[in-house]
């Protein structure tokens, strides 16, 4: 009777040391979670401080205990009210330290339509024109009673009044200008601010006759600038802009194609020579992280644990993190781009390499070994052999990641289209940034193929 | 590489390279200008001392009440005010005076500053402060300053003059740039998780469309996988990064932005592996429970999801440790994460704080990598 | 309440005739082999019989019920009441067992429930029973990939149990083991069909098999059905019929 009461004590006990009871079933990896999950909402609920993560803390404690006891008693498992606790407490405090708000990207919608608008007409060409401009002051508002106004001699434009006021309908016509050409409305107002005259939301665009006529009609804009409206009686003069325009010569490339192109041209430029000299540097040392070359005394097996130590810890270092710190280091531009991606690419590639070299099959070098060969030999010719198709595919994958890293390395100074593109993002140039964007995911989709290609061959 | 185009393929290699170089603009030279060689040894130094514990330092403070100009009536003759430390001054001067201030029983050699401090007002709509001095207490704990009445503290609320001393207590405390790096730490790993638990709960329904075996039995159904397999390339060959600083002018700056640009990323990568694992799926015994007459989503639970939990799960912890580095850089265009104070840091030549975010990066990623390839070979 | 099929015919998408207008009649208790090469459509035919694969043209007709005109919801509840084994087992690897078995259930059970994983109590009984019957009950709750082939297939039949099944379809259920357990796996089908009173309807390879069990053999070639009959009337002529002509009969 009182070892049964002893053993129920027992069990209760265990049963409220979360992980206490995996541990004592030997599942060690269940246990240790356990541990790390209590430790973690003990430090959340510590540091946010709210009530309702002291909560869920305890309806995990219960819940653990509470799946213990029922496997001890019942002989099954509900682990689903500590889970539960737990996953409250998580998320709860994700959506609060990462600031989510739903609404957001709906409430500023009108922040990224530009970019959506601009993603179905990016800036690809230019078409050289030549344009003829026309200037018509308007008075607003009218002190005066409203009269037409025409300029020029030979060529002229007339509009119905030379004063109105915004929202009035004006009539504008022109006589014996250059036929065929397009016309275009601005309006321009005092401190210099110019918009396109729109018909129904869309710009306005007209064409002259053969006679070098046309004629529209349009609703005077908004224009006056905030701040600088016209005291009572008087006065302040906007300016109708009359274009004429015509495309002359061929179309060309825009200027933000170029650029892309010459920037896409460098970023391929700071992958290619990034994973090149990387690949140079980390072969050798890889074989300096492989235990079946290095294991054999104690200073050699110190050098394998140096090694192995380095790659670890620089390959956790993103390439951009070594970006900003070249370029603090030889100033903006590529060559700090290409050494952030060969300071990463070393540790990865040499971290990948170093495995190839320690799955060898040790036959071969012990049967070249045999025939009396040195150390280098030896490597030359039993280890090289086995070693370059893994070399040649990881480099490969590589340099499918580097060519990724080279678009946004720039974004941090280093050179190559990221840098570009951080700049027109900054700016706000949608067109620009549509341009780039494409032209990145070309570029990209190509290469991506062109190495699949490659791998396809040599494996 | 054999025969007649051997020279012109080396060749062509030589040349490419050559413009590389070129294009890339490589100057080794660059890393020992003295200016840069300076710079990287400050970094590099900076960089293997991060800043963990800083001497704590100790502070007291007093503040008198002083006004300018002299009210009728008021003396400005100095006068002692508070106990321990005190201050002798006098209680009011005119503008432009030069006046005469001692403190007494302050901490022996400690650092003192002597700072106007004024009361909100029409031209200072926030009130503010004016270091004024600065000056060493002496052995026994007091010293002496000589001051400028500035035309600035004749306001309507009146000013006061402070005398802050600050010392080092010789022991070490927790530096703050530590605790705020632990903070952004903590930010990261959360954005990492916000970003793949969203990424899956949207990228499960899509593997089902870019799944062959499911999609394509009809034109429509193939039509759609082809429409979804070419969209999942397209946004794939986008990095995060450029998605984050596009984000970020949308949703505004801040860890939203990040955690959006990475549930992008993610659910079209991860899209694509629950497809390829839901392409080699064993069909037997999704027919198997079907011949017991078992409803769609019947044969989906019992059939198809026992054959695709494990290998998803693999899948989503693998890309939780790999958002986990992405999100330790999402900061540098606005996206939030410890990125964002590492940048700052940097900007502001701040190394030692960096080199506490870097090695903090290290030891997270590090970390994660290893929980992450241990749990993984846990659900085989 | 026979199984009669008339004039069966499947033509795959890709234009392999698999079955071509064949006609056969199952009387209730029987145990009837098909026997075939290799492509004869043995398994299209077992398949078509519960629309795993739908017929081309023809008529199933189970019970008085046209199995081949039922609507979904009515082939569900027909499917429920036809077991079947497959050579692969077509197992779910990374289940347990026991769920294994259960799921045999599902097209009685509340669906809503059963997606949440929820098994009323009695239903796991009679899966422990089921399990019991085919000698694996301390396997219960292993995954199911941990289990031999012949284990694998014991589930298969236990799972077939659940369904408390009318009629019981095995395509190859034997082709993956080795004699012995062909054998104790067939004797489990046996007694379903002789104590039970379930119709069997199995597909096999070995002619010595087809004598030790079956009451009424179906013979198919190219998709025709080129013998119906006992197991005793398969003499040479008949084995060359259905085997081809320079098939060697060993066996049996
Ligand atoms: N899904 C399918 N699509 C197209 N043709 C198929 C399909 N399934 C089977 N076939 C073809 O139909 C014919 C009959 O196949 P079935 O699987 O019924 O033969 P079987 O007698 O079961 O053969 P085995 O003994 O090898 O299992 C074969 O020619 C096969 O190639
Ligand atoms: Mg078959």
């Amino acid at each position: 009777m009182d070892r049964k009461r002893n053993a129920s004590a027992v069990k209760a006990l265990i049963s409220l040391i979360p992980g206490l009871a995996y541990f004592l079933e030997g599942h060690q990896t269940l246990s240790l979670i356990w541990f790390f999950v209590t430790l973690a909402i003990l430090g959340l609920a510590l540091w946010r401080g709210h009530t309702w993560l002291w909560i869920c803390l305890a309806l995990w404690w219960v819940g653990s205990s509470y799946d213990v006891l029922m496997r001890y008693y019942r002989n099954t498992s509900r682990l689903w009210p500590a889970v539960l606790a737990a996953l409250v407490a998580f998320y709860g405090v994700g959506w609060e330290v990462t600031e989510i708000d739903l609404l957001a990207p709906f409430q500023r919608f009108d922040k990224m339509k530009p970019y959506l608008v601009a993603l179905l007409q990016p800036d690809l060409i230019l078409h050289p024109e030549e344009r003829e401009v026309f200037q018509v002051p308007i008075e607003m508002p009218c002190v005066k009673e409203p009269q037409p106004k025409t300029i020029g001699h030979k060529e002229t434009i007339t509009v119905s009044s030379g004063c109105a006021w915004t929202g009035d309908t004006l009539k504008v016509e022109g006589e014996t200008l250059r036929p065929g050409f397009k016309v275009e409305l601005w309006w321009v107002n005092p401190i210099g601010e110019r918009q396109r005259i729109l018909k129904g939301g869309t710009p306005l665009t007209l064409q002259t006759d053969e006679h070098g006529r046309f004629t529209a009609e349009f609703t005077v804009p908004k224009a006056i600038p905030v701040g600088f409206e016209p005291k009572p009686g008087e006065y302040q003069v906007h300016t109708l802009q009359v274009h004429l325009v015509r495309r002359v010569g061929m179309i060309r490339p825009s200027d933000a194609l170029i650029e892309v192109a010459l920037k896409m041209g460098e970023t391929i430029a700071i992958a290619l020579l990034a994973t090149t000299l990387a690949v140079i540097v980390a072969a050798p040392l890889s074989f300096l992280g492989a235990r079946n070359i290095m294991g054999g005394s104690i200073p050699t097996r110190a050098i394998y644990y140096l090694m192995r130590l380095f790659f670890n810890v620089v390959r956790s270092v993103e390439p951009m993190i070594f970006g900003i710190v070249f370029v603090v280091w030889v100033g903006l531009g590529s060559f700090a781009g290409m050494l952030a991606l060969v300071a990463h690419s070393i540790a990865a590639l040499g971290k990948l390499f170093s495995e190839v070299v320690e799955h060898i099959d040790p036959g071969p070098v012990e049967a070249i070994s045999a025939t009396g060969a040195n150390r280098l030999q030896v490597i030359r010719y039993a280890v090289i052999p086995q070693i370059v198709p893994d070399f040649a595919s990881f480099t490969l994958y590589r340099w499918d990641i580097n060519v990724r890293m080279s678009t946004i390395i720039g974004f941090v100074g280093g050179g190559g289209i990221g840098f570009r593109l951080s700049e027109w993002i900054r700016l706000s140039a949608y067109r620009q940034v549509a341009t780039a964007v494409i032209g990145i995911a070309l570029v990209i989709i190509a290469l991506d193929y062109l190495s699949s290609q490659i791998r396809r061959r040599i494996v | 590489m054999k025969g007649p185009w051997r020279i012109p393929i080396i060749l062509g290699i030589i040349i490419v390279y050559a413009l590389c170089w070129r294009a890339v603009g490589i100057a080794p030279s660059k890393f020992f200008e003295p200016q840069a060689a300076q710079r990287a040894r400050e970094i590099f130094t900076a960089f293997v001392t991060p800043e963990i514990l800083i001497p704590e330092v100790s502070r007291q403070a007093v503040e008198v009440p002083f006004r300018v100009p002299c009210p009728p009536g008021a003396k400005s003759t100095p006068e002692v005010s508070g106990l321990s430390p005190q201050i002798v001054m006098p209680v009011c001067a005119s503008e432009g005076e030069i006046i005469k201030v001692e403190g007494r029983g302050f901490h022996p050699k400690s650092d003192v500053i002597l700072r106007w401090r004024f009361a909100p007002s029409s031209q200072l709509p926030l009130g503010g402060e004016l270091v004024a001095a600065r000056v060493k207490a002496n052995e026994d704990g007091s010293f002496e300053a000589q001051i400028e009445v500035r035309p600035l503290l004749a306001q309507e609320g009146g000013a006061s003059l402070q005398a802050e001393a600050q010392w080092r207590t010789g022991r070490r405390v927790v530096s703050p740039a530590l605790v705020k790096t632990a903070e952004l730490m903590v930010q990261t790993i959360f954005l990492a998780l916000m970003a793949t638990t969203f990424a899956t709960v949207i990228a499960i329904p899509i593997s089902f469309l870019a799944a062959r075996n499911i999609m394509a039995k009809g034109p429509v159904g193939t039509a759609i996988y082809y429409a979804v397999r070419w969209v999942l390339d397209l946004v794939r060959s986008i990095e995060p990064i450029v998605v984050a600083a596009i984000f970020a002018t949308w949703v505004g700056f801040g860890p939203f932005a990040g955690v959006l640009a990475l549930t992008v990323a993610t659910i079209v990568s991860l899209g694509k592996l629950f497809s390829e694992v839901i392409e080699t799926i064993d069909p037997g015994p999704v027919e198997a429970i079907t011949a017991t007459g078992a409803n769609l989503l019947q044969v989906i639970r019992y059939a198809v999801v026992p054959q695709i939990v494990l290998p998803f799960l693999a899948f989503i912890i693998y890309h939780w440790d790999i958002n986990i580095r992405i999100s330790t850089v999402v900061g540098f265009v606005g996206g939030g994460g410890i990125g964002y104070q590492l940048k700052l840091w940097i900007d502001q030549t701040d190394y030692h704080k960096a080199g506490t975010a870097v090695w903090a990066i290290v030891a997270v990623v590090s970390v994660m990598d290893y929980v992450s390839a241990r749990l993984r070979e846990a659900i085989k | 309440m026979p199984l009669i099929v008339e004039h069966l015919t499947k033509i795959y998408p890709d234009g392999t005739r698999a079955l071509n207008d064949v006609s056969f009649r199952v009387e209730d208790g029987e145990f009837v082999a098909i026997v075939g090469l290799s492509g004869a459509g043995k398994s299209t035919l077992l398949r078509c019989i519960n629309r795993l694969v739908e017929p081309t043209s023809g008529r199933i007709i189970w019970n008085d019920i046209d199995i081949t005109a039922a609507s979904p919801q009515e082939l569900r509840r027909i499917r429920r009441q036809i077991g079947m084994i497959f050579q692969q087992f077509n197992l779910v690897k990374r289940s347990t067992v026991l769920t294994n078995v259960l799921s045999g259930r599902l097209g009685y059970l509340n669906p809503w429930l059963t997606l949440l994983g929820y098994f009323p109590p009695a239903e796991k009984k009679r899966a422990m029973e089921a399990l019991e019957r085919v000698g694996l009950a301390d396997l219960a709750y292993k995954r199911a990939d941990e289990l031999s082939g012949g284990q694998q297939q014991r589930v298969g039949i236990a799972r077939a149990l659940m369904q408390e099944p009318r009629l019981l379809l095995a395509d190859e259920p034997v082709a993956s083991l080795d004699p012995v357990l062909a054998h104790s796996i067939l004797r489990y089908i046996e007694e379903l069909n002789k104590e039970g009173g379930v119709t069997v309807i199995c597909s096999l390879h070995f002619l010595d098999l087809v004598h030790r069990y079956a009451t009424k053999v179906i013979g198919l070639k190219d998709g025709f059905k080129v013998f119906e009959g006992r197991p005793e009337e398969i003499d040479d002529r008949r084995f060359k019929e259905i085997y081809g002509q320079e098939a060697e009969r060993i066996g049996g």
